[in-house]
């Protein structure tokens, strides 16, 4: 009780609030808004789904969409596509915070302030095409004309590189950071090798009876995880038994939590225990013998004892793994992107694949296979994604000032590539860089134009999803909402472009990209095969649209066809790290989190929000520790941490982390965005990238990721991580 | 009191769900696709670090054995919808009670924030809006206009999608029949990619659920308390077969 | 003493009552509009109340009918009347009338238009007589209580389904 109320202020304040609480609910105006032109094929207030494709990773699922009045609110898988059937993953379903995204540009903009000021002055898009046919048109040669490329829908490079190709310039070099980490480019030559042609095989979870996956991130963001989810759904309600499905990787990883068992392999040695096991099954002559003999000259450099140790896995267990492997009746070993990082990567996932050969598993049921394109192969026309050697010498060409105009379309090199690499300082030296990106990235802040194409959920285009699936498949994609913005599909900008020029303008004789879809993918209407015809174009054209894309109505599954590669010794390649052992004792391993993927899922405030499977951390980054080493270095959870390798520091909290090998240390990919929306910068983290070394697998120009070393020092600070497990004293959880 | 999984003499459904250990993975997509169907709020870094996030469904990570015989499990959590629910005799304005078809219906408009429902709830999924919802423009055009938006001072949780099942239900009476088995989907149910959630009918003996909830390996959670919860989870490591 | 808290507590109440009051009174009344559109004009043209509001057979709005629906008819019918001009306007600018909302029901309120009117009732039983309206206003103040007045009348086993707050209230 203040003495300084007065009765009388008492009054007016008691009386005042009683009549204002009295008028609280005075009559809002709400407005009510009719359409002007109401859409033919809906009520308002009923909702009218949509097919199209999901592009928030390579897979390329098929999705519905929800649509009421003209807007998105809700993403499903297509329940008739065959590749994921239905089902949808965490990216895919976060689709919609792409499309209402607060912090996309809304008109094409020159960066008027300078590179990183940004300040950005709108341009009319006429405005826009006019400055970019003048780059064009004032190049000294078309070689210094460079187009940078990552994920990127199949119909769109087609028109990039019939664009180049028509104005003599190089084809658009392609690599995104999530193509590199889950090994796409590796797995593509790995099949050249095995199978005599670069497509990439799908391996038969379903039908599987055990399954080893060396490093392969099966349910998470692998290749196609949708699917594989699916498939292993299927195989552990299978009416044979659930199966035995091992892990093999220096960390347990999400997937590895649905393993039966993890073996903890020394970091890039996976191949050596590949080959140890194919050895044992040949020597020991287990399981189907027929082949045995016709296999065993690949492992005739291989020593069982040797190969234990140098992976740090005993011979008892590599034994025993063999025997249930030899004897299943489906077996199958699939190679994962983690070999890949290595740079041993080729060796390791040749060893692996050729266990598939050692049971005889190579176009079997449960086995590996490959899909079986039909009609959909003049549509794929996309060289797999180029090995990060390539982009080395795209970046010493620019660093060497060869490059004068530089295009960047789905990709986030300034970001993606490591520090190391040397893009920042590179794209200084590039006159001119037009960037395609719908949000300011960090390497859209480095451009001087941003030409922001239509987010998927608004765009045309089609996919023949690679790996594909039991039967030929494209999926389909159009805007299931009307563009939002002022934006422009970047194939239409580069038709408009080559209408404008004259050799592109023959090569490219379409009006947009809806007329060349059309026209292209109207060679699949008359199949025997698909699952629906058309009489008239325009009617394949509907049911394409509304099916979501063409398939095949039955299973169609392709025996490779082998090469002579059993006719030769398998290579027996140990890993090499970046630094030495003394100065540096962990070995890094930077993984792609469920959620933000590469780094690209980080301007979603729900992927952000989603926790971490295995840490159950939101919103930022963190060092897994193993436990013991936690404990000599006298780290706890949240204590921050100082992470430094030869090429760059960072620090992050620390979580105590039970499944890691006491010599790894490992930290998720996607945070540590400087642009990219408010959401991205929000959280905290840094990028683990700055830390690698820029090395590569000589046999397959791969980034190794996984290939360099760090050391740890406490920073003397704690920082709490936003977990939804609390931490109770012992660091963890028990069900107990 | 257990209640008999299978009287078929009951006019009104039982909505269950069952989860599938032995097959979910932790990928997540439940968790978001929930955010998406149900209008939650968006809780930034802190906050989520007070404890304050907002999930009506959380995948928790358990951990067993030492390294290097280590293994770790999943386990998806969401409103039990407990037949026997200690959240609901506790609020002192009836915001919480049992409906017919089994479900543990949260009224927002009725709550007034007292969170007893949230301390007396033994599986801790009641989430309280500490603050208003914020959706930057144009982040609001996605919200579901099936679900209420709610404000600050109310407190929310799983569901089990009531609004697809009032919607598939009605629909299915104007056609005159009732929802088929495996019709109705909640958002998690519907996106579950290795097939881990099953959403059906205890009361109809026939219904996949039902099937499932059968099975040896099914267990519900802490119930030794007493609970009967509507959620029956099948134990990992072992499958029917 | 007494005296002070007496007159103290009337002033309360009476503030209460007034505050009630005037906001009753706004409820009641005929928000404004944008285009002074008459119900009594149409429905003696012989428009049905579906003709424009054509959703509710279908889907839980009634919904309104778009510029495009209203030019139908006026780009030739009544084209001199200074209202109708206005309303070609906002058909010229593509630009959809900001009617102000006559009849609603807060946010955390579900009703089906559908459900109803597939159980035969017909728009006045609710509504009032539009048709004889020149200004479209509420007749009732559409509350909790006033639904249950009516459904209350309905037989046990329908109204066994209103017991669950969820039905409308989800």
């Amino acid at each position: 009780m203040t003495k300084k109320l007065t009765r009388r202020d008492f009054l007016k304040i008691a009386t005042g609030a009683t009549v204002a609480s009295g008028l609280a609910p005075v009559a809002r105006r709400i407005a009510l808004e009719p359409f002007v032109q109401p859409p033919e094929e809906a009520l308002p207030g009923q909702a009218t789904w949509f097919a199209s494709t999901c592009r928030q990773c390579p897979a390329g699922c098929g999705i519905v969409v929800r649509t009421i009045n003209g807007r998105a609110k809700k993403l499903e898988g297509n329940p008739l596509h065959p590749l994921n059937r239905g089902k949808l993953c965490a990216r895919g379903q976060s689709g919609l915070q792409v499309l209402y995204n607060p912090d996309r540009l809304k008109n094409a903009v020159r960066q008027s302030g300078g590179r990183g000021s940004r300040q950005f002055e709108p341009l009319y898009w006429p405005q826009a095409l006019d400055l970019l046919e003048e780059k064009i048109t004032t190049l000294a040669s078309p070689e210094r004309l460079a187009f940078l490329g990552g994920l990127m829908p199949d119909h769109l490079y087609q028109i990039a590189s019939r664009l180049l190709e028509s104005l003599g310039a190089s084809p658009p070099v392609i690599f995104d950071l999530h193509s590199a980490l889950e090994g796409r480019a590796a797995a593509s030559r790995l099949s050249e090798l095995f199978f005599g042609e670069p497509q990439l095989p799908v391996y038969d979870l379903a039908r599987a009876d055990v399954v080893l996956s060396f490093g392969a991130n099966l349910f998470e963001t692998w290749m196609s995880p949708v699917a594989q989810n699916v498939a292993f759904g299927d195989m552990r309600s299978s009416a044979s038994g659930r199966g035995l499905f091992v892990q093999f990787e220096p960390r347990l990883s999400t997937t590895a939590a649905s393993a039966d068992e993890w073996v903890p392999v020394r970091p890039g040695a996976e191949g050596l225990v590949a080959l140890a096991i194919g050895r044992i099954i040949i020597e020991e002559r287990l399981g189907h013998v027929g082949s045995h003999r016709d296999h065993a000259v690949m492992y005739q450099d291989v020593d069982v004892r040797e190969m234990s140790a140098a992976s740090q896995v005993p011979v008892e267990t590599l034994r025993r793994l063999a025997v249930a492997f030899a004897n299943a009746d489906h077996a199958v070993s699939i190679p994962g992107g983690y070999l890949a990082g290595q740079r041993n990567g080729l060796a390791s996932m040749l060893a692996v694949q050729a266990l598939n050969l050692v049971v005889a598993q190579v176009g079997r049921v449960g086995g590996v296979f490959l899909s079986d394109p039909g009609p959909t192969a003049s549509l794929q026309n996309k060289p797999a994604v180029h090995n990060f050697e390539e982009v080395l010498g795209l970046i010493e060409r620019m660093q060497a000032g060869e490059v004068d105009l530089l295009f960047v379309y789905g990709a986030n090199p300034v970001f993606e590539l490591p520090a190391a690499s040397g893009f920042a300082e590179a794209i200084t030296r590039v006159p001119y860089v037009i960037s395609f990106s719908p949000f300011v990235d960090e390497t859209a802040v480095r451009s001087d134009l941003i030409l922001p194409d239509h987010v998927y959920l608004e765009s045309w285009g089609y996919q023949v999803p690679s790996p594909g699936a039991d039967r030929p498949v494209v999926s389909s994609q159009q805007p299931v909402v009307r563009p939002l913005y002022d934006t422009r599909s970047t194939a239409d900008v580069l038709l408009g472009l080559a209408a404008r020029l004259e050799g592109p303008s023959q090569a490219l004789p379409w009006a947009d990209e809806a007329a060349y879809l059309e026209e292209t993918v109207s060679e699949l209407n008359g199949s025997s095969l698909g699952a629906y015809n058309a009489r008239t174009p325009s009617g394949f054209w509907a049911l394409w649209r509304q099916y979501g894309g063409w398939w095949s109505e039955k299973e169609i599954r392709r025996e490779p066809e082998l090469t002579d590669i059993r006719s030769k010794p398998l290579p027996v390649s140990e890993p090499r790290f970046d630094g030495d052992p003394q100065s540096y004792p962990f070995i890094l391993y930077p993984y792609p989190s469920v959620a933000l993927s590469d780094g690209r899922g980080a301007n979603q405030p729900w992927l952000q929000e989603t926790p971490d499977p295995m840490s159950t951390v939101q919103w930022g980054a963190w060092v897994e520790v193993n436990p013991e080493t936690a404990q000599a270095l006298g780290l706890n959870d949240n204590d921050v941490v100082r992470v430094e390798s030869q090429h760059g520091v960072l620090e992050a909290p620390v979580v105590v982390y039970p499944g890691i090998r006491p010599d790894v240390v490992a930290i998720p990919v996607g945070q540590g965005h400087l642009d990219y929306g408010r959401f991205a910068q929000a959280a905290s983290g840094s990028n683990p990238l700055a830390l690698l070394a820029p090395l590569t697998d000589a046999d397959t120009g791969g980034l190794a990721w996984g290939a360099t070393r760090v050391r740890l020092a406490p920073a003397g600070r704690k920082q709490v991580l936003a977990r939804l497990e609390s931490l109770d004293g012992e660091g963890r959880e028990s069900l107990d | 009191m257990e209640k008999d999984a299978n009287r078929s003499t009951e006019t009104h459904p039982r909505w269950v769900m069952v989860v599938d250990l032995d097959r979910c993975t932790g990928c997540q997509a439940c968790v978001v696709a929930c955010h998406a169907e149900n209008n939650l709020q968006i809780v930034e870094e802190q906050e989520s670090a007070y404890g304050r996030w907002a999930h009506w469904i959380i995948v928790q990570r358990y951990w067993e054995g030492e390294y290097p015989n280590v293994k770790a499990r999943f386990m998806p959590v969401m409103c039990q919808q407990c037949g026997e629910a200690p959240c609901e005799p506790v609020c002192p304005v009836f915001a919480t009670y049992h409906n017919q078809e089994g479900l543990n219906a949260q009224i927002y408009n009725r709550c007034i924030g007292t969170r007893f429902c949230a301390s007396a709830c033994p599986y801790k999924v009641r989430v309280y809006n500490w603050f208003d919802p914020v959706f930057p423009e144009p982040l609001s055009e996605q919200l579901n206009p099936d679900v209420t938006v709610r404000t600050r001072g109310i407190i929310e949780k799983c569901t089990f999608c009531i609004q697809r099942i009032l919607r598939t239900e009605i629909e299915a009476k104007t056609e005159g029949r009732k929802p088929v088995d495996g019709e109705i989907q909640p958002a998690c149910v519907q996106t579950c990619p290795p097939g881990a959630l099953v959403f059906g009918d205890l009361n109809d003996p026939d219904s996949q659920a039902s099937q499932l909830a059968r099975s040896h390996r099914s267990f519900r959670l802490l119930p030794e308390l007493g609970t009967d919860p509507g959620v029956i989870y099948l134990k990992g490591g072992e499958t029917n077969v | 003493m007494n005296r002070w808290i007496t007159i103290l507590i009337l002033l309360i109440v009476a503030a209460a009552l007034a505050g009630i009051l005037i906001t009753r009174m706004q409820v009641w009344a005929a928000p404004p509009q944008p285009i002074a559109f008459s119900h009594l004009t149409h429905v003696q043209a012989g428009v049905q109340c579906l003709f424009c509001h054509s959703s509710p057979l279908r889907a839980d709005i009634a919904s309104l009918p778009s510029v495009q629906k209203c030019m139908g008819c006026h780009a030739m019918v009544a084209t001199d009347k200074p209202e109708v001009q206005v309303l070609a306007g906002y058909w010229e600018r593509k630009e959809p009338i900001p009617w102000n909302r006559v009849n609603y029901q807060p946010e955390f309120v579900y009703f089906s238009h559908r459900a109803h009117l597939a159980s035969g009732l017909n728009c006045e039983i609710c509504h009032g007589d539009v048709g004889s309206m020149t200004v479209a206003q509420p007749v009732v103040k559409m509350d909790m209580g006033w639904c249950l007045d009516c459904h209350l009348k309905q037989p046990p086993e329908k109204t066994a389904r209103l017991s669950d707050c969820l039905t409308c209230h989800k």
